[in-house]
């Protein structure tokens, strides 16, 4: 019993402090410039007056909102349709969503490129590309967030008894089935969303021209070091304000033993996704 | 609908009282006949359980009036109206599953007045009504409660009132009891009975326990591969038996060999027996035969020189459960006072006596070539508290 109090402290310890020290280096870096001078917001303030911040900002988050609402659309449809009716393509449907992750992002952009060579300047120069080009980025992560939300839940039989009440479906997906893969679907939208904000790759290739954040942050790198930290920092607070937002959200669902248990283990499991200021790193 | 809905007082009747039928329903999963031809009548305001073993159809059944399910061919009439081919959502039925089915994000109240929401009555009068039916089925005060701060057979109950808040035209019962343990079933099936009386709503359940088709019903379907092997009054299903199977498969019997000796009349271990008709009563003279009897119709007399050893005894509480060895190596099975019972320890010997007709008589070869029919232990255990679920 102690033995294993002693070794549950000793891990939690540990990984704190392989979260906390690099956090910590990087606030005190950018607060110091460089460990060698006095306690100074010049980096944040100089870092936040750069030209086309807000315009990177802007362009992220349109690009990372929209590849939430692509995936929240095509995902939770698909997946509830696939329970319910196509139960033998699940498995087909968990390898193709980890197809991703053994495809290297200069594959995928080249491909890309190539496939929609032809396709209107509207939109293979637009961030309307990008953002779908984030859809199947956090498929792995994304897919796996819903279904857990959607096993965590007996479908069928709540499905069947809304609709032996009368309900239509979207009846049923407002009022039923959404609030109970809540947790699912806000995990699903927050690994998106964290994804997609800290992408540099696919943004710096396919979007040159109109930089991302996390694009625009690297340029930043070359006018000053300092200044590109002090924005990883802020990202670092806004993003975790989101996951803390969402975690809120999620608990204060009333009466959610029965169906959360599962989603939320997910939605915890979104605390190790990767950060944009590591993506930039 | 919402003309009926009163925000206080006694829940009101449905008022509906519509019959149900279905018509010549067929419906297969792969090489698996579901329902093959399977017809059946309720009357307005009847109380009808389906029974059968596993993969009988009755469940199919169920989902096909609910619209759960697509038939291949047949018809499903609500007071006379064709359904087959409405979604389940616009089938005015209240259906209770076997599965807890409670929203997991509503409470209780909520849960129950969900129907009504569907079709858009005001809060205030679909939580008063919610209120009722919470009234009814005896969770008044447990309204605001969520499905994991409920127990089973709450949880049960709320279904039930969920089911019926919005007036439908039929009950439809999925098994409802099977996941609660025996006492709470027990008590849920008075309820669930007493509400459906009280309600006048036609009501079709489906159920493997034989206990609860038998007590709670109007008239019971046993139900085999896909079709009725026989639908009438539980005391009939019972005591006569249209055939061989449901004889065997509602409550427990004894299978003795024996010999038809004349037209309906069998010779069993020496003495001549009365075959009702219909049971068997036709067979030719000559034909070697299992006479099915029910324990209660068998007596177990203690005696130093009786041709029955006693095998075994259950203790049931009023009744004992005796098994006793003929002869020939067939068990008999016999139901007695507890008092009697105990009179006949394992190793003792006994006299048997038959004090009914025969349920049953089905010739030996026939049974042997069916497969799992008449094989094995002669004796068939009681229902009483059985969970297959």
């Amino acid at each position: 019993m102690i033995r294993n109090r002693t070794f549950r402290y000793v891990t939690l310890t540990l990984l704190g402090l392989y979260v906390i020290i690099p956090m910590y280096a990087s606030v005190q870096f950018s607060l110091q410039s460089g460990y060698h001078s006095k306690l100074t917001l010049n980096a944040y303030t100089q870092g936040l007056a750069q030209a086309g911040l807000g315009h990177s900002v802007v362009i992220s988050l349109e690009v990372s909102f929209g590849a939430v609402a692509a995936t929240l659309l095509l995902l939770v449809p698909t997946i509830i349709f696939v329970h319910l009716r196509l139960p033998g393509l699940r498995s087909v449907l968990e390898a193709v969503s980890l197809l991703p992750l053994g495809i290297p992002a200069i594959v995928t952009v080249v491909g890309t490129l190539g496939t929609y060579s032809r396709a209107p300047t509207w939109f293979i120069g637009s961030p309307l590309i990008l953002a779908l080009l984030y859809v199947t980025l956090a498929l792995p992560y994304s897919y796996r967030a819903i279904d857990s939300g959607v096993r965590s839940i007996d479908l069928h039989t709540l499905v069947e008894a809304g609709r032996s009440m009368g309900a239509g479906w979207r009846m049923l997906f407002t009022r039923v089935l959404f609030p109970n893969i809540r947790s699912g679907i806000l995990a699903a939208a927050f690994l998106t969303l964290a994804l997609s904000l800290g992408e540099y790759t696919f943004a710096s290739l396919i979007l040159p021209s109109t930089p991302t954040f996390p694009v625009f942050l690297a340029s930043v790198v070359t006018t000053s070091t300092y200044y590109a930290v002090a924005l990883s920092v802020i990202a670092l607070i806004v993003t975790w304000g989101l996951l803390v937002a969402i975690s809120l959200i999620g608990s204060g669902r009333r009466g959610s033993a029965a169906a959360g248990d599962g989603a939320d283990e997910e939605l915890l499991s979104a605390v190790a996704a990767p950060h944009p200021t590591e993506l930039v790193a | 609908m919402t003309a009926m809905i009163s925000s206080a007082g006694p829940v009101q009747r449905s008022g509906k009282n519509l019959s149900l039928e279905i018509v010549d329903a067929r419906r297969s999963f792969d090489k698996v006949q579901a329902l093959d031809g399977l017809s059946i009548a309720l009357a307005p305001g009847e109380f009808v359980a389906l029974l059968g073993p596993s993969g009988c159809g009755k469940t199919t059944a169920l989902r096909a009036v609910a619209g759960l399910e697509q038939l291949d061919s047949g018809a499903v009439l609500v007071g006379g109206t064709d359904i087959t081919h409405l979604p389940p959502h616009r089938r005015q039925l209240g259906m209770v599953f076997q599965a807890y089915s409670l929203f997991p994000n509503m409470n209780a109240l909520d849960n129950v007045a969900f129907g009504l929401e569907v079709r858009k009555v005001p809060v205030a009068k679909r939580r008063a009504r919610a209120g009722e039916l919470l009234e009814l089925v005896g969770l008044t005060g447990m309204g605001q409660r969520f499905a994991h701060e409920l127990s089973g057979g709450q949880q049960q109950r709320v279904a039930l009132a969920r089911a019926l808040c919005a007036e439908p035209d039929l009950l439809l019962l999925d098994e409802p009891l099977s996941a609660l343990d025996a006492k709470v079933r027990g008590q849920l099936r008075d309820e669930i009975r007493r509400i459906q009386i009280e309600l006048g709503i036609t009501t079709l359940f489906v159920t493997h326990d034989q206990e609860e088709a038998l007590s709670m019903s109007d008239r019971v379907g046993v139900m085999r591969n896909g079709r009725l092997e026989q639908l009438a009054a539980p005391a009939e299903v019972y005591s006569r038996p249209a055939t061989d199977f449901v004889a065997q498969f509602v409550g427990s019997v004894s299978r003795l060999p024996g010999e038809v000796v004349a037209t309906g009349r069998v010779d069993l271990m020496g003495s001549v027996l009365a075959v009702p008709p219909g049971a068997g009563a036709e067979l030719p003279v000559g034909t070697a035969v299992y006479v099915l009897v029910r324990p209660e119709s068998v007596r177990l007399r203690p005696s130093a020189t009786g041709t029955a050893v006693i095998a075994r005894s259950s203790f049931l509480g009023a009744t004992v459960r005796v098994v006793a060895t003929l002869p020939a190596g067939v068990e008999v099975s016999s139901t007695l006072p507890a008092a009697e019972g105990s009179a006949l320890p394992p190793g003792s010997r006994a006299d048997v006596e038959l004090l009914n007709d025969v349920l049953f008589v089905v010739p030996r070869a026939a049974a042997a070539l069916r497969p799992g029919a008449l094989v094995g232990s002669a004796v068939n255990e009681p229902s009483v508290g059985q969970d297959e679920a």
